[in-house]
């Protein structure tokens, strides 16, 4: 049965090759168009979550709400004793200072205004972000004029490229490259520069000040019920309102809402083809119907019901929509990876897009479901027709 | 050559035969051309704020900033001095003023609740001549004068909005564990930046921010001066050496031209997509043709046969292509403007002023467009009636 339906409607894609081409590549702009938006927004989404497992789920990142990366701090935030504090609770596996100011950076007689990091030394210090050291060493807990730095940084910021051995200045104060970062793979956080964060303190005059903890807790405890515990007890030392604490789960969602609401928005606007182009189909079924009215008679008088013709030919719009869905997703991965591959010339070689089965069947069987609510107009007029009628024109 | 009175006749005639398919794909070009146009009007809505705002702060003024703030003055640590400004006033002649201001992000804390909140200062002498060039009006008590000490002025919605309490005048706000009293509230302005901000005394504001120089140094310059020149001496003098920036100097046109660089690069991935749909739309006008020149290839061919030319035939569908994109463009754009007015009314309402502006030389544009696509996507059909050989196809029938 089925099969002779997916019959008449090859028929007629044959008969009338031109308008049946129109309607299935209006039909798949549409769905191409939703595709691609929902595969980049996966992409971006699962890649996001990627690189947060690589700090492990178990992070909260305490940051001073008082710290300003030109001004400094006021001096009302975490110091060293907040450090410790937090460190001493028997939850907390490891803690990892950050200070961060801009800056300047000149490396053979350039400047470079950017964003410096201080961080507290030690063997592991990288392990924490989860980025590995690509060439050089890394840093000891003694050395304090020693500096690690992102590749992009190595290579695009300053005219001659730095190496293993060259040295920088901060604020007139020399520091020796001692180590490369692998890749991590976006352009800003590969333009880094992390420095002993003891050095940097007292460079920028603010001994003691740290902008950022990281506060890495143990497994075995609820890291929520850990943060609201960090929360009191640093409110309670230094007043309302002065720190901010995120588990890096909460940052992941954050970014996700962002995500899913562009997402969203495009893919609606996306929509609004997929309605046009159904518009397309609409007619496209009108045109046939009045062509085929003396078939239709026919069928009727040798016993199809009404039911009959309107599922034959809501069942031939859903077969129009298939099809143009068929060719929209064909065409729309090539795009992904397109756009893939672009985005990664472009320096952000984290994003990784797939072809999700899921998605590609869902869409389809979603461009089939348009294409016969499509169909029913149409289908129901043919389905209303009177076998007189039919034989009269 | 058929009479332009009669074919015009003739093709609403053959519409009229056809209105549910007219409509189908007229609705489709009204659909592609309404989000097209919608996104242009917000996003024209959008700029025309931020220039108005930028405007409102001064059309002719150049603003040199420290250089690595990243053109947020707040961060800035306040190291521009009275040096610069001389420096500035060899170079640069034909000024209104040149003056200093500092800028900070402070905790205040009214009652019980603590907010940050930015707060600007103004040398004393400069102080009216800042007030007139900003355009401030006071609504309530009065503004800043020379010699006054521990007292703030404050933007509309600082005093409204920024605390669960609304804020009067004659009430105290805290900062650094100093009360100021409030003398003042300005008018509210509609801006992004005024609006939420606090004013207070020079000498004040170095006390609780702990900085030593200004943040920004504002040269307004005269009606008719070139501010581009101005910019490039002023760069000169203070930038002398290529390789270590000391200062960022940016005209009000270069702020107003970021933003609009970001808003353009907005309006042009959402207009990316929504032409998708609107291409949807064309495609259905040549699908459209194309069927009904199919249908009426034996009226085509008696119409040949009376004498019509090809060009006659081809033209009489290019006109009935381009009738269906006209409608479409004209209604789309119509419904995109109206929807445009109704949001930027319900957000006057919120507080926030978006103005829409019809133009006609933008309608003209969109339909004029519109029009010109439905007919070049209506040339296949309309070339393919014009081929028509009569005939062959009455020969046939």
């Amino acid at each position: 049965m089925y099969r002779d339906y997916i019959k008449l409607v090859i028929q007629d894609i044959k008969r009338r090759k031109f308008s049946s081409f129109l309607t299935l590549s209006a039909i798949s702009l549409g769905i191409l168009s939703i595709f691609v938006i929902i595969l980049v927004g996966q992409g971006f989404q699962q890649s996001l979550e990627a690189e947060f497992e690589q700090f492990g789920t178990n992070l909260i990142i305490i940051s001073s709400q008082d710290s300003n990366i030109y001004a400094g701090s006021t001096g009302s935030g975490l110091t060293s004793s907040e450090l410790n504090i937090v460190n001493s609770r028997p939850y907390v596996e490891d803690v990892l200072p950050i200070f961060f100011r801009m800056g300047q950076i000149k490396y053979s007689n350039e400047f470079a205004n950017t964003f410096i990091i201080g961080l507290e030394f030690k063997e592991d210090t990288f392990d924490i972000f989860g980025i590995d050291i690509d060439l050089g060493r890394p840093p000891k807990a003694n050395e304090k004029y020693s500096v690690v730095i992102g590749p992009v940084a190595a290579e695009e910021m300053f005219s001659k490229e730095m190496a293993v051995g060259s040295n920088i200045y901060v604020k007139d104060t020399k520091f020796k490259v001692i180590g490369i970062l692998e890749a991590v793979g976006n352009p800003q956080d590969d333009s880094q520069f992390y420095f002993n964060i003891d050095t940097l303190q007292e460079i920028f005059e603010e001994e003691d000040k740290i902008d950022m903890i990281y506060a890495i807790v143990d497994e075995s405890y609820d890291v929520n019920l850990a943060k609201t515990n960090l929360e009191l007890l640093l409110e309670n030392r230094l007043g309302d309102d002065t720190v901010e604490l995120q588990t890096l789960a909460q940052m992941a969602e954050q970014l996700n809402n962002i995500l899913r609401i562009i997402q969203l928005v495009l893919g609606g606007i996306a929509f609004v083809a997929l309605i046009v182009g159904a518009l397309g189909i609409i007619n496209t079924m009108y045109v046939i119907i009045t062509e085929k009215t003396k078939d239709i008679g026919i069928m009727k008088a040798v016993g199809a019901t009404n039911a009959d013709i309107l599922i034959i030919y809501m069942f031939q719009a859903g077969i129009f929509g298939l099809f143009g869905g068929a060719l929209g997703l064909i065409i729309g991965a090539g795009c992904t990876m397109a756009f893939e591959y672009f985005i990664q010339q472009a320096g952000y070689t984290f994003l990784e897009i797939g072809i999700d089965p899921f998605t590609t069947i869902s869409l389809l069987l979603f461009s089939f479901l348009v294409g016969m609510i499509a169909g029913f107009l149409p289908a129901y007029k043919a389905s209303k027709l009177k076998i007189v009628d039919t034989f009269r024109k | 050559m058929i009479d332009w009175y009669d074919s015009f006749k003739l093709i609403l005639k053959s519409m009229d035969e056809k209105k549910g398919r007219v409509f189908l794909t007229v609705s489709g070009i009204i659909i592609g051309i309404f989000v097209f146009t919608f996104f242009i009007f917000v996003s024209q809505g959008l700029s025309n704020t931020i220039t108005e705002q930028f405007s409102s702060i001064g059309a002719n003024a150049i603003v040199v900033q420290p250089a690595n703030t990243l053109g947020d003055p707040t961060t800035s640590t306040g190291g521009l001095t009275d040096t610069d400004i001389a420096k500035i006033k060899q170079v640069v002649k034909n000024y209104d003023f040149v003056a200093g201001q500092v800028l900070n992000n402070g905790l205040f804390e009214y009652g019980n609740e603590k907010q940050y909140i930015y707060s600007v200062a103004y040398p004393e002498e400069y102080i009216d001549d800042y007030t007139e060039s900003l355009g401030i009006e006071i609504e309530k008590g009065r503004g800043l004068r020379v010699g006054d000490r521990g007292v703030v002025v404050l933007g509309y919605k600082t005093a409204t909005e920024t605390f669960e309490r609304e804020i009067k005048v004659g009430s105290s706000l805290k900062i650094e564990g100093r009360s100021l009293r409030v003398i003042g509230i300005v008018k509210e302005r509609g801006d992004l930046f005024l609006d939420s901000s606090i004013v207070m005394s020079m000498d004040d504001m170095l006390d609780i921010s702990g900085k030593e120089g200004y943040d920004v140094i504002r040269v307004n310059m005269l009606p008719d001066a070139d501010l581009n020149r101005a910019k490039e001496a002023i760069d000169q003098k203070l930038n002398p050496n290529n390789d270590e920036e000391y200062v960022d100097i940016q005209t009000s046109q270069d702020i107003i031209d970021q933003f609009n660089q970001i808003l353009g690069v907005l309006t042009a991935i959402i207009s990316f997509i929504s032409s998708i749909a609107l291409i949807v739309g064309f495609i259905n006008v040549m699908n459209t043709m194309y069927s009904s020149v199919l249908e009426r290839i034996n009226q085509i061919s008696v119409m040949k046969a009376l004498g019509a030319t090809n060009e006659d035939i081809r033209n009489l569908y290019l006109v009935e292509s381009g009738i269906l994109g006209l409608t479409g463009g004209l209604i789309g754009f119509l419904m995109a403007y109206g929807l445009a007015e109704i949001i930027s009314f319900g957000l006057k309402f919120a507080g926030y002023n978006v103005p829409i502006y019809f133009g006609w030389l933008f309608m003209l544009e969109v339909v004029a467009v519109t029009t010109i696509f439905a007919m070049i996507f209506g040339t296949y059909p309309a070339l393919k009636a014009a081929k028509t050989n009569p005939a062959d196809n009455l020969r046939d029938e």
